[in-house]
Formats: C-alpha cells, structure tokens, sequence
C-alpha cells in the first residue's frame, strides 16, 4: 500500500469512526426522544434532522460553513474562547460526516424503536419499572436489530461522505482527504492505478456494510 | 386489602366512556361487548391511559383524582397487570420474565429474590420451564407465566385483560380455576376483562355490565342474569340463553376430565 493509500484510508476511518460514535450518542437519543414523546414542534424537528438526507451534500456544506466558519454563527464563538477553527481540518470532516449520517440513524432507529409493540412497555410500567430501566431493558434490546443496522449505514454513509466534507474541510492529503476526496484528486491527475485501488476498496467495503444491514435490518429498512 | 373505587369520564372522537362504580376484595368480571370500554377502564386504573375527570382509589389510596390534580404514575399503583396479548418479553426466559416482574417493585436482591422467583415458578407449575423463552412454550404455560410476573410483585390489585381469549374450551376451564385460587391465596382483588359469559359465570364474585361506555348493570351473576332490569343485561341473555351457559360449562367440564384423566 502507498502512502496516499493508507493516509487517505486511516483518515476516512479515524473520521468515520469518530463520527458514528457520535451518531450513535446524539442520533439514538432523538430517535428515541422522536418516537417516545409527543410534544408540539416533533414533526419540525423531525424534518430538520432529516433535511441532510434529501439536501444536496454542498447546501448542507454551505450550512455547516455558515454556522462553524471563523465568522459562522457558532463558529465565532468556539474561536473566540479558543483561537481555533474547526474548518479545514479533520475535526471539520468530522462535522460533515456526522451531519449527513445523523438522519439515517434517526430514521432507522426510531423506526426500530416505534416497532416495539408498545404492550411490553406498558408491561414494564405496571411492574414499577421506571423509563430509564423500560428503555435499557426492553425497548433497546427489542430494537437492537434496527440499531445495529442503523450504525452500520451510518458508518457506511460516513465513509462515503463528499461534498460537505470538501466544503468544510477541503482536501488536504495526509490531513483532510479521505478515500472520497482523494480518488476525486487522483483521478483529476491521472493516476489511475491509485485511484482503482481506493475504488474497489470503497466498493468491497460498501457492499459488506449493506449485507450486514441488510441481515440486521432486513424488517425494517 | 380493601379493594377499588373508581369515578371516570374519558371522551376520544368516536367514544364517551362515563362510569362509576367500587368494589371490594373480591373477584370482580367486567362483562360487555368489543368497544363497550372495558379495556379502557383497566388502563385508566392503572395509569395507562389519563382520564378527563374523575378519581380512582386502590384500597383507600388515592391514585389519580382530577379536583386536586393527583396523577400516581402505573410504576408505583402496585398493580399487577395481564396483557390481552400477555405481554411476555420475547428477550427473556420464562425466569427472567418473573424476576424482571419482582426486581423493581419488591426491593429484594440477590439469593432473596432469586429464592422467591423460584418458589412463584414452583407455585404455577412452570419450574421445569424456566430457561425457556415464551415462543418455546405452549398457550397455557405463557398465561402461568404472565400471571406469575404480575404477582410476584404483591401488587394491591390484579387486573385481567380478556386473558383467555386465545386458549381452547380445556384451557380456559383450567385456568378459571387458577384464578379463582389466586383469589384466595393472594388476597388480592381481582378485575377480569371479558366478552364471555362462562367465564363471569364461572369465576366472578360479582358482575359489572358495560355497554356503550357505562356500567350499565352491577350485580352478581345469577341475580342479573334472573332478573335482567337494563337492556344491556337483557340483549346478553337474549344472545346468549342462561341454559346454554350451563350446558357450555358441562361440556367443558367434561372435556377437562377427560384430558386429565
């Protein structure tokens, strides 16, 4: 392997990672909050966590510039404290990746979550169980399947991930170009055997992801 | 134990449930057609559902009451609940199922629990099933098994959701008489839900009659069924003949004893 190879494969990786970890955290908790409460603005919140998924992936770039740009809403206020900016780095990869995942793991798992036949919950509740213990021990283990298939195209759609990714963090090898951009750069220069190399990579692992959510979430996807 | 009071008012778009009516330590079988507000009655008791208006007290404890806005939450009514449908959890065994139903509401742990887990599996014969998930065992041992996971907390008051409906004629007579044995040996009120008049025939100490949303008969079951004052209580005699109920019993009974025989 060369090292635009390993350089562009460990960055997507340490990017992906990092950003599905973080789906997983935020994403589980409103596709939870989503499918368990009733509260006026569900069906607004519900829509703009899923805007990325329909967004072209450069309007979802260009939000994210505006709000975590040196100038950008929240932007200013992270290089205010700290004298340091998100963008054009791997952290603003990270950003992009999150952002364009998280509506797959809301979807998916909310899905998951509002499938548990709601008797069991109930269930729960009668025997002084309270939502804390009726969420961990019933409906995460009854939704286990869709979660992990929801992990799984999150990591898959992480890795995957473009335009944003070059809006935000642009493409620097060795520091922000992941297997996405740098099969765009290679292929720009010529180099096909690098680029063919990162494609079939790409692809083989993109297929394994879709069969694990696939077996994992065959009911619900 | 002292038993329940209940005084609720519950409107939806199609629906007007208003209703009225207590009951002491005994075993009560509500009795009406589908969408007459049975079910409902059983979640708004144990807080499941909110109702509009009105109180509910279980044994002199006042567990929700619309005047002074008291709402018990279902995790501390100490009630102990049989789904229509069961409610087993498919995750667990028939072991876990029951321990998950003690855990919570009798504060024990360890040996202690696991003690008293075991001797509930003892007392409703499913002991040998006890690493058995609920798709593994029959009808009849999820029934033992749900009515296990909702005693073993000691609950204030049992409350049955139409428990038989999916057990053949040998079956429901077996556990007509379970329950009737649960009655006496865990001194609890009893609430069961049902469409079926063998049932409130066989087991009820008293009956209440719903229709359309209200208690339209209180009463016990021969004196209702021998003098039948509302037209609830007279289109259920006239569907079903008081004699066909006895002969139905028969033959049931019949049936029992030849299987078990």
């Amino acid at each position: 392997m060369n090292s635009v190879f390993y350089d562009a494969m460990r960055l997507s990786l340490q990017v992906s990672a990092v950003a599905t970890a973080l789906v997983v955290v935020i994403g589980g908790m409103c596709a939870y909050f989503l499918a368990m409460c009733r509260f006026r603005g569900r069906d607004i919140i519900d829509m703009a966590l899923t805007l990325p998924l329909v967004l072209p992936p450069t309007v979802t770039g260009y939000y994210l510039v505006v709000l975590f740009g040196r100038g950008g809403l929240i932007g200013r206020y992270i290089y205010g404290l700290t004298g340091w900016s998100p963008m054009f780095t791997w952290y603003g990869a990270v950003i992009a990746s999150f952002t364009v995942s998280l509506p797959l793991m809301v979807k998916t798992t909310r899905a998951a979550i509002e499938s548990v036949d709601s008797t069991l919950i109930d269930a729960s509740r009668t025997m002084g169980h309270t939502e804390f213990t009726t969420a961990f021990r019933v409906i995460l283990p009854l939704a286990k399947r869709g979660i992990i298939a929801a992990l799984v195209l999150s990591f898959a759609r992480a890795m995957g991930e473009f335009g944003a990714t070059l809006m935000v963090a642009g493409n620097l090898p060795g520091k922000t170009a992941t297997m996405p951009l740098a099969i765009y750069s290679l292929a720009g220069g010529g180099q096909w055997a690098e680029a063919n190399m990162m494609v079939i990579f790409l692809t083989a692992l993109s297929g394994i992801f879709l069969y694990l959510a696939n077996r994992y979430g065959a009911k619900l996807i | 134990m002292t038993g329940l009071e209940v005084s609720l008012e519950k409107r939806t778009d199609t629906f007007h449930l208003c209703l009225q009516w207590e009951i002491g330590n005994e075993l009560v079988v509500i009795l009406g057609e589908s969408g007459a507000g049975k079910s409902m009655t059983l979640k708004m008791v144990a807080g499941l559902m909110r109702p509009d208006e009105g109180m509910v007290r279980i044994n002199g404890r006042k567990v929700y009451d619309s005047t002074d806005g008291t709402l018990i939450p279902a995790r501390l009514r100490r009630i102990g609940y049989v789904f229509q449908n069961l409610a087993l959890f498919p995750h667990m065994t028939v072991y876990e199922n029951i321990l998950y139903g003690a855990s919570s509401a009798h504060r024990l742990k360890g040996d202690v629990l696991r003690g008293d887990v075991m001797d509930m599996l003892c007392q409703f014969h499913i002991e040998a099933l006890a690493g058995k998930y609920p798709r593994e065992i029959s009808g009849g041992q999820q029934q033992r098994t749900a009515l296990a996971r909702a005693l073993i907390g000691r609950p204030e008051l049992l409350l049955l959701d139409e428990p038989f409906s999916s057990l053949d004629n040998t079956l429901k007579t077996q556990m007509r008489e379970l329950i009737k044995s649960i009655k006496t040996d865990f001194d609890v009120p009893v609430i069961l839900v049902t469409h079926d008049l063998i049932d409130a025939y066989s087991m009820a100490d008293r009956v209440i009659v719903y229709h359309s949303g209200t208690a339209a008969a209180i009463g016990q079951f021969n004196e209702l069924m021998a003098n039948p004052l509302s037209d609830a209580v007279k289109r259920l005699v006239d569907i079903t003949p008081y004699m066909t109920i006895l002969d139905k019993l028969r033959t049931d009974r019949i049936q029992t004893h030849s299987s078990t025989g």
